[in-house]
């Protein structure tokens, strides 16, 4: 089944008494009465979908994994391997890959109503009007929830999509996440593609960080041939939680990533770190909504984007400020770097305030790698191409330094290295 | 003649009692200085005096001039001859120094009845008074305070002060963090403004400042009152002793 | 009175003398649009085809349009059929005497310094200044005159220099360009025109001040600004003093159009009607501007202070294209009230080593709503340009707002786009200060808006300057304190 023709397949696709859950009918209610988005959606301006469009997925992919294909992955990738490693395999939870413990629980459950903050807030940006949340829902029917259990010992997860099929497939992992009062987990979402046919992912997760919970999270995408993720991630944040959020994407073709985040009460903090390197025809899309609802909140991003060869990067990062949210902090920062003609780039922050005690700012710069630094290294002896690798490095360590996880870090930053070698 | 006239003033900050009760009273021409350790409600003492809207007066009265302080807006304040050389003072980039200035001095004027000053006069007087705080012709024309070192605040303090011509001149801590060369030229721009008509009240933590500018009256405020009066050499005391023995001996008063 | 009416009478009739205003009663068309009114109205100023094909083009194109919807902005629906398209201009103000203009906006007029006569102009009654005003006109026109330079109404331009206009007249906004502007393609009734000849630097600052029909220029302006090789000329629009207009909508446009090595700069400081403190009434103010920097060297700058207007919605943009072209946006924006304000630029970066400037100054009080929404594209030809972007917001109390919508397109690597923004409010601790040095709350807010729009206002000439910092300080009465 092609992407448009979803629409015209829907009573196949969900048969009447499924399931009555009113989450599922909302959804399917919206897909008969919205088409695939098109550049004519100012959220999908610049992302073209015309490359997925052509492509008949099945949406059925069987779970062909089993514990050994699983212990070769964990040997072949880079995985940190003193954490909890959950693996879901198309979209599906693997149960007796892992070793439970008395720190987290986890289920498949219900489809859980959307948070109430996601809900109503920026009338255009709100997952409720975005069409594959919508398909994700009606898709994936059930969520995998995972639980960090209150007042809990620090955590580290990472939960391994991995898909395989021997056909074009559509999947569509759902998790939701919930980190209960004083909660401390390292979580990573980490992409492993064994198929060489086409994969589509189309996920949504929902996390939740109750009163005082601190989360270091991941999304890692990184050598992903023959994949496409969309990844619509929600994160709402209660008082005096903490969230950090590191984004890396590389040399895969097709990335949407939206991360919406809400501070539904003071004293939250969210640190947003993200590096996205493109090349050949890959697209990376970084959509960022944060709402600042309440006072007394923090947010600060630093996005960093190298588009190689014909690469297309686009980094929207929305910051919107309630009435009331007074105190807020909200800063944001986009570097990007061009190296070839051929690369584009399309930038967008926007703020939106209604506040007036607070500080805003948003900085964004594109440009070519700088010539004064080019030219000294260049001047001690350093060949122009590595000296350009050298300034690259710089310009990509300084977010990777960010990353805490340093068993997450180290893998990515050699391979940075290795690709930008001198 | 009686100038400022402050009888138990009492002042807090969300319902924190700064001030105890103080009595000072200041006669033209005369220079007090106040001392006291860190936290005794000095600066307190200049906010309350010159209207900043945090502190809340509870009980006390304040004449200056034969006029009720206590009930005006802080720029009729200014406007009577009121000043303060505020201890950090603040930055608003992009106004210009002389545009807010000559803005300053002709409300001052309007106030008095007087005709506002043209530009060209006005120039003339902040070239002539840029000497007394040793200030730049650059200085004139930058945003107020914008960028400017500490020193450099400091003494935009003392040629605003010498501009304004007050007939009370607050000094709140300027010396603070000033090396010896600003102390001096600090000192210097206020021993030129000292008139017969004209006092100070110089607000200090350390007796350094008082080498050069020599007080006709020291006051030491503890816990929110003036616990010891006296003259100069009180102040060389406080310097040779330290303040613990003021904690130790009016802690319980 | 009978006799000051006569005179008022005579002196419009000559003024107006291309049949714009000759009978009133027959001047007026009848409420909504259609090919016959576009007709009626062509026929009237008895216009070349060309003009009547272009305006029926429009009309054409508009009716299959939507009037747009993404600006953050909102106001009830307009009725365009519930309008006259051709009227007489403001016949009733025109009997009125000083003592019969609203007291409110004298004290207005008071407060900005404006002289006697020129109060009575505003209002619409004065005929001493328009005597005054005529014989400066004329003295300026002769002036240019000897330097080949046309400065005219649009509408002597069409009958006078046919040519000029067939060539470029819509080259830079197409009547089919936006909503706004397809409307006023259709309908537009005057404006001015202006012609700079190869190598002349306009000695003056040439303005829509001088121009008698200026203050009663319809809702439908349109200006069409040429500067042809190596010429320069700085133009003022607008009037530095608040304008009572009955237009509710004023949807204008303003092309530029410079060539090889030639400069414009164009200026405007728009105050009209804000509406009330409760937002009743106000100008909706739909502006299409636009410049097309054609000559390579060639430069365009757009500086414009916005105290007024209900609504306004207004992107002056620039294309780039001649090689090392350069545009420029200078912007102050203030909302007060429950004004609204969505405004910004658009940088089209086409020609190799173009440079672009935006320093965009929002001013957000009361109830007002203020957004800016801009555009940076670098085309892939773009090479070597550059950017600098910097948009700041200025918050003043707790219930307005202040918003940023910048989009930024690169499709080359060799150029740079640098783009900041922040936003901050007044502090309590700077007004403090101000106040201790004398100067009372209100004035306080003035100097620190002024200061901080000040990187814009030194852009403007100086007259226009000192207007513009008055009225910076004029519209925030009453929000502080």
């Amino acid at each position: 089944m092609k992407l448009n023709e979803i629409q015209e397949n829907l009573n196949f696709l969900y048969k009447d008494g499924d399931s009555n859950e009113r989450n599922i009918l909302e959804s399917v209610d919206f897909l008969k009465n919205n088409k695939v988005p098109n550049s004519k959606i100012e959220l999908w301006k610049y992302t073209s979908l015309s490359s997925l469009q052509g492509i008949d997925f099945s949406l059925d992919a069987k779970e062909e994994l089993n514990q050994l294909s699983i212990t070769k992955i964990l040997q072949d990738k880079d995985i940190p391997l003193n954490s909890i490693i959950i693996p879901i395999a198309n979209g599906k939870l693997m149960n007796n890959s892992f070793e439970a413990d008395d720190r987290f629980s986890i289920e498949i459950r219900e489809i859980e109503k959307l948070n109430e903050y996601a809900k109503n807030y920026h009338p255009l940006q709100s997952v409720e009007f975005d069409y594959f949340y919508h398909l994700n829902t009606v898709l994936a029917q059930k969520e995998i929830h995972l639980q960090i259990h209150k007042n809990s010992d620090p955590i580290q997860i990472v939960l391994l999509f991995i898909s395989q099929s021997d056909r074009n497939s559509f999947i569509s992992p759902r998790v939701r996440i919930e980190l209960e009062e004083n909660s401390n987990a390292k979580i990573a979402y980490k992409f492993i593609n064994l198929s060489e046919s086409e994969i589509l992912s189309n996920l949504f997760s929902e996390i939740v960080l109750k009163q005082n919970a601190i989360l270091d999270f991941y999304v890692i995408e990184d050598g992903l041939e023959n994949f496409q993720a969309i990844n619509n991630i929600n994160i709402v944040q209660e008082r005096d939680s903490k969230l950090t959020s590191n984004s890396f994407t590389n040399n895969t073709k097709f990335i949407r990533n939206f991360l919406r985040l809400y501070f539904t009460d003071e004293n939250c903090e969210a640190i947003l770190n993200g590096l996205f390197i493109g090349n050949n025809k890959d697209l990376i899309d970084n959509h960022i909504l944060i709402e600042h609802i309440k006072p007394n909140c923090h947010s600060n991003q630093l996005y960093k984007g190298i588009l190689n060869d014909s690469s297309i990067g686009i980094f929207n990062g929305a910051i919107l400020v309630h009435p009331n949210a007074q105190k807020t902090n909200a800063f944001q920062t986009n570097r990007n770097i061009l190296t070839s003609d051929l690369a584009k780039i399309y930038t967008k922050p926007e703020l939106e305030i209604y506040a007036d005690d607070v500080k805003c700012s948003h900085g964004e710069a594109t440009g070519f790698i700088d010539d004064e630094m080019l030219f000294y290294l260049r001047s001690r002896g350093i060949s122009e191409e590595n000296a350009k690798k050298l300034l690259l490095q710089a310009f990509a360590v300084d977010v990777l330094n960010k990353f805490q996880w340093v068993e997450i870090k180290e893998p990515i930053e050699s391979h940075i290295s290795a690709n930008l070698e001198v | 003649m009686s100038l400022l006239k402050i009888t138990n003033l009492k002042a807090n900050i969300e319902n924190k009692e700064i001030l105890n009760g103080i009595n000072l009273e200041i006669n033209s021409g005369e220079i007090h200085a106040i001392m006291g350790p860190n936290g005794s409600g000095k600066t307190t003492l200049a906010s309350v005096l010159t209207g900043k809207k945090e502190f809340q007066v509870t009980d006390g009265t304040v004449e200056f001039d034969g006029k009720n302080l206590l009930e005006m807006p802080p720029e009729e304040r200014a406007r009577l001859g009121l000043f303060l050389a505020f201890q950090y003072p603040v930055e608003i980039p992009g106004v210009s120094n002389a545009n807010f200035l000559r803005l300053a001095l002709n409300e001052k004027r309007k106030y008095n009845g007087l005709d506002p000053i043209e530009p060209a006069a006005f120039f003339k007087i902040m070239r002539e008074k840029a000497k007394i705080a040793k200030i730049e012709q650059d200085f004139l024309t930058r945003g107020v305070n914008e960028g400017f070192s500490g020193g450099e605040k400091k003494r935009n303090e003392i040629f605003q002060m010498a501009i304004l011509e007050p007939k009370l001149a607050i000094l709140d801590e300027t010396d603070s963090g000033l090396d010896i060369d600003a102390l001096k030229i600090v000192a210097e721009g206020v021993n030129a403004m000292r008139d017969p008509s004209r006092s100070f009240l110089i607000i200090t933590h350390y007796q350094r400042l008082l080498d050069y500018i020599v007080p006709d009256f020291v006051h030491v405020l503890f816990n929110g009152r003036i616990v010891l009066s006296g003259t100069k050499e009180l102040a060389l005391e406080l310097e040779e002793k330290g303040y613990d023995w003021i904690k130790e001996e009016f802690a319980t008063a | 009175m009978a006799e000051q009416n006569n005179l008022i009478e005579e002196i419009t009739k000559s003024e107006y003398k291309y049949g714009f205003v000759s009978n009133i009663d027959q001047d007026i068309t009848p409420k909504g649009l259609s090919e016959e009114v576009i007709h009626f109205i062509s026929q009237k100023k008895n216009e070349p085809d060309f003009v009547l094909q272009f305006r029926l083009k429009a009309y054409r194109a508009w009716q299959k349009m939507k009037e747009p919807t993404w600006q953050k902005v909102h106001f009830p629906p307009i009725d365009y059929q519930d309008m006259h398209y051709y009227a007489a201009p403001k016949s009733s103000s025109k009997t009125k005497t000083l003592a019969e203009i609203d007291p409110e906006i004298l004290d207005t007029y008071q407060k900005l310094g404006i002289p006697l006569e020129e109060q009575k102009v505003l209002a619409g009654v004065a005929v001493d200044a328009i005597l005054d005003s005529v014989s400066v006109a004329t003295t300026f026109k002769e002036k240019l005159q000897d330097l080949g330079i046309i400065f005219c109404p649009i509408s002597e331009a069409i009958q006078d220099y046919p040519e000029l206009v067939k060539q470029y007249l819509g080259s830079v906004v197409p009547y089919s360009d936006n909503y706004f502007a397809a409307l006023n393609s259709a309908v537009f009734t005057d404006g001015s025109f202006v012609y700079i000849p190869k190598g002349v630097r306009c000695p003056i600052e040439l303005s829509t001040y001088f121009r008698i029909n200026a203050a009663q220029t319809g809702q439908f302006e349109r200006t069409l600004i040429i500067a042809d090789e190596g010429s320069y000329v700085s133009y003022l629009e607008g009037c530095t003093a608040p304008m009572r207009d009955e237009n509710q909508l004023h949807a204008a446009i303003v092309e530029l159009y410079t060539h090889k090595d030639a400069e414009i700069k164009y200026s405007t400081v728009q105050n009209w009607y804000p509406g009330d403190k409760e937002g009743r009434g106000g100008i909706y103010n739909f502006v299409t501007k636009r410049g097309l920097c054609a000559g390579d060297n060639s430069k365009i700058s757009w500086t414009q202070v916005e105290t007024g207007s209900a609504i306004t919605w207004k992107y002056p943009s620039c294309i780039l294209k001649g090689d090392n072209s350069i545009g420029e946006f200078y912007s102050v924006a203030l909302t007060n009230n429950y004004q609204q304000a969505d405004t910004g630029t658009k940088m089209y970066h086409i020609g190799k080593n173009t440079r672009s400037r935006i320093v965009s100054k929002g001013i957000s009080a009361g109830k007002g709503d203020n957004s800016y929404r801009g555009l940076v594209r670098i085309s892939k030809s773009a090479e070597n340009s550059r950017n600098y972007t910097q948009c700041d917001s200025l918050l003043i109390g707790d219930q307005c707002g202040a918003h940023t919508f910048p989009y930024i397109e690169i499709e080359n690597k060799s150029s740079i786009v640098e783009h900041e923004a922040t936003t901050s409010k007044i502090s309590d601790e700077s007004i403090f200060y101000l106040n201790q040095r004398g100067i009372s709350t209100e004035d306080a807010v003035g100097l620190i808006v002024n200061g901080y729009a000040r990187e814009v206002i030194k852009q403007l000439p100086m007259e226009f300057a000192v207007e513009a910092q008055r009225l910076l300080s004029l519209s925030l009465e009453g929000s502080v304190g």
